[in-house]
């Protein structure tokens, strides 16, 4: 028989099956014995051996329904396990948006001036210590507060940078999982509803606290450290107008066609 | 027979397959293709997903054996699959008769 168009059956199948790697190995296994049994017997009775595999993958059918009927009866994680990863979900798009709002920083300092971000530390009292240790940190700088300004700036980049990695991480590490079990049906319309809708609220919250708060230190023409707050005010309203606009298209119903017998 | 007629009663015939004897997925397919002389004839890819569904509702147990050479999952029934294996048939009884009293008067 033609183990070449069989293995490619196989991995078509293997690339469409969702469930745990264990029962996609076991149902990978069962599959491949049940080409070999209907390829034997299709060449016995004098089919070539390409013509034989031919007949074994039309019995078994479409790697798709195969695949189609083998998510319906996936395994499902338990409910503490999936609550516990819708949060893990939210974390990581906190991150992500607040890595974002940093990252953000180096441009929009260059463009509006380091004060717009840390200006409110220049009438800080800086000890004589601290002062030593910040000009050793920067020692471009000719005051001690404006090296404070500078290494709160960096500081603040390097955090957001950190906080994105971390949180892409995360995002990554969670999709992985869900790969691994792939809710259906409503099931799947509440879950990726339910994290739009919780990332909404993440983030509305957040904006509403801080964009009027840079908002109104901009307005009132004491702006010395008003980005701050306006970089994760707008991040967080924007965030929170993009998961609305998933959450509304989440409750739209999915056109579902299965083709396999249940 | 076209697939979506089995809808509903795959489980049935899966459960009075293996009721006469433990088998593989291969050899059930072969027996469903057999027994209803041609009439049941679906993608047999399918069969596996419906076995696991039945295995994990404890209708069916199943262990790795080599037969033939090859290394194959051998399903068998257990008392739950034997109980829903006579509840199913009842019910399909009573629905086939239903469908035969409807269809009567129109022979």
């Amino acid at each position: 028989m033609s183990t070449g168009q069989l293995g490619a059956y196989l991995n078509d199948l293997g690339r469409r099956l969702h469930g745990s790697p264990r029962d996609n190995r076991r149902l990978l296994l069962e599959i491949e014995a049940h080409l070999q049994d209907a390829a034997s017997k299709a060449q016995a009775e004098g089919l070539s051996m390409a013509g034989a595999a031919e007949v074994a993958i039309a019995s078994v059918g479409p790697a798709a329904d195969v695949a189609e009927a083998a998510a319906r009866v996936a395994r499902a994680p338990a409910l503490w396990i999936r609550i516990a990863m819708h949060l893990v979900r939210l974390g990581a798009l906190l991150l992500i948006i607040l890595g974002l709002n940093g990252l953000l920083g180096e441009p929009i300092s260059w463009f509006a001036g380091v004060d717009f971000f840390f200006g409110d530390e220049r009438t800080i009292a800086v000890s004589a210590e601290r002062c030593a240790r910040m000009f050793r940190l920067q020692p471009t700088q000719s005051t001690c507060n404006g090296a404070l300004i500078e290494h709160h700036l960096d500081e603040y980049v390097e955090h957001g940078l950190t906080a994105f990695v971390v949180g892409v991480l995360l995002l990554w590490a969670v999709r992985a999982w869900r790969f691994r079990f792939e809710p259906v049906g409503l099931e799947r319309t509440l879950f990726e509803m339910g994290t739009a809708v919780a990332a909404v609220i993440q983030f509305a919250l957040v904006a509403a606290i801080y964009l009027p708060k840079g908002l109104l230190g901009a307005l009132r023409n004491s702006h010395l450290g008003a980005g701050r707050a306006l970089s994760v005010g707008v991040a967080c309203a924007l965030a929170a107008g993009f998961f609305a606009v998933l959450a509304i298209r989440r409750t739209r119903p999915q056109s579902e066609t299965p083709t396999s017998v249940q | 027979m076209r697939p979506e007629e089995l809808k509903g009663h795959l489980d049935l015939l899966l459960l009075s397959t293996l009721a006469r004897a433990p088998s593989h997925g291969y050899a059930v397919a072969e027996a469903l293709r057999a027994r209803s002389t041609g009439t049941i004839d679906l993608a047999e890819g399918t069969l596996y997903p419906a076995l696991h569904r039945l295995e994990r509702a404890r209708a069916l147990t199943s262990r790795w054996a080599v037969v033939g050479g090859r290394r194959r999952r051998i399903y068998a029934l257990t008392s739950r699959g034997r109980r829903a294996l006579a509840e199913q048939t009842i019910g399909w009884e009573r629905f086939a008769a239903g469908i035969r009293a409807v269809l009567e008067p129109a022979r």
